[in-house]
């Protein structure tokens, strides 16, 4: 798990360089957007670690339910807490966007509402977590808040097909369109800032699950030192 | 081992965002070849800067703040382990 974790950090460290590289000196400027468009290729990514974040919460959250496994729980905890920075994220990136190019800092449009839905089913999950007693029953509490989230996630993706919506069309995904709105080196700078947050997810996921195992060793010792 | 490369990989993200800062400050972004570039001047779009800087610096401030904020977290863990064993010692 160590040497995992290495690798993830340094490989995360070092397309984070390339990644700025790519949005500041390489790819073009947008010719309707301007500058502003960079945001793209930060905004974007978050949007798609905060969606694959919710469905890892459902899937550990099943997974607990099923084995009672623990280490499910860590993991669903773990992407939870992650999902939580992540949608943040997302939100005010999004926002900080719309102003130059809409004109608001929010409006109510079918994905940035799903969205912001998301946010609080994720804070909804922390909360269950932080106010239920030590103990299994809190996390199967939890558990089914996160399988009733995980819905979430498809909705946000298909919002820009179901509804109308200011958003452009969809890139990425099995449902993004074969002509994309993005030129060849756009396109290329938005797969590699893909792929470096999603290292960069999976390097902080790695982390987090074991400081969580420590966390519940720990709580376990803290309950035997207080019965003894 | 982790811990520190927690505090390195803060130090790196605090690196970058002042390596962001001081490019935006001195507008030493250098962009490349694009017939739009002049057009998006024109149209007084890098008034837009301002934005895209603000994107940066809340992703990486969220990035290392929550990077610290597991750095303190195992920094308290081991803190509780060391006076766990201590009061087992005791009781021993």
């Amino acid at each position: 798990m160590s040497v995992m974790k290495t690798i993830f950090f340094a490989a995360s460290c070092i397309l984070m360089l390339i990644t700025v590289y790519m949005i500041f000196m390489w790819v073009p400027t947008e010719q309707n957007l301007g500058i502003s468009q960079r945001i793209f290729y930060v905004h974007v990514p978050l949007g798609w670690i905060g969606m694959i974040s919710i469905l890892v919460v459902g899937i550990a959250s099943i997974a607990h339910l099923l084995t009672r496994n623990n280490t499910w729980d860590a993991i669903a905890y773990s992407a939870a807490e992650l999902g939580v920075i992540f949608a943040t994220l997302i939100l005010i990136t999004g926002a900080v966007w719309a102003k130059p190019v809409w004109g608001v800092w929010w409006s109510w449009d079918p994905k940035l509402t799903t969205t912001l839905i998301l946010w609080f089913i994720y804070v909804g999950y922390l909360m269950v977590r932080s106010f239920s007693t030590p103990g299994s029953q809190g996390r199967r509490y939890a558990s089914v808040v996160a399988l009733i989230g995980a819905i979430d996630a498809p909705i946000i993706y298909l919002a820009s097909i179901w509804w109308r919506t200011a958003h452009p069309n969809l890139n990425i995904g099995p449902l993004a369109e074969a002509d994309s709105d993005l030129d060849g080196k756009m396109y290329i700078t938005f797969l590699v800032s893909l792929v470096t947050f999603t290292v960069f997810y999976v390097y902080v996921m790695l982390e987090r699950i074991q400081m969580r195992k420590c966390e519940d060793d720990l709580d376990e010792v803290h309950q035997y030192v207080s019965l003894t | 081992m982790f811990h520190l490369l927690n505090r390195t990989f803060g130090l790196f993200i605090l690196l970058i965002g002042a390596f962001a800062l001081i490019a935006v400050l001195n507008n030493s972004f250098v962009y490349a070849e694009s017939l739009a570039v002049d057009e998006t001047r024109q149209n007084g779009a890098e008034a837009n800067l301002k934005y895209l800087f603000a994107v940066f610096f809340l992703v990486w401030a969220f990035f290392f703040g929550y990077t610290f904020f597991l750095s303190r977290r195992l920094k308290e863990m081991k803190n509780e382990v060391a006076v766990l064993k201590k009061i087992i010692s005791e009781k021993e």
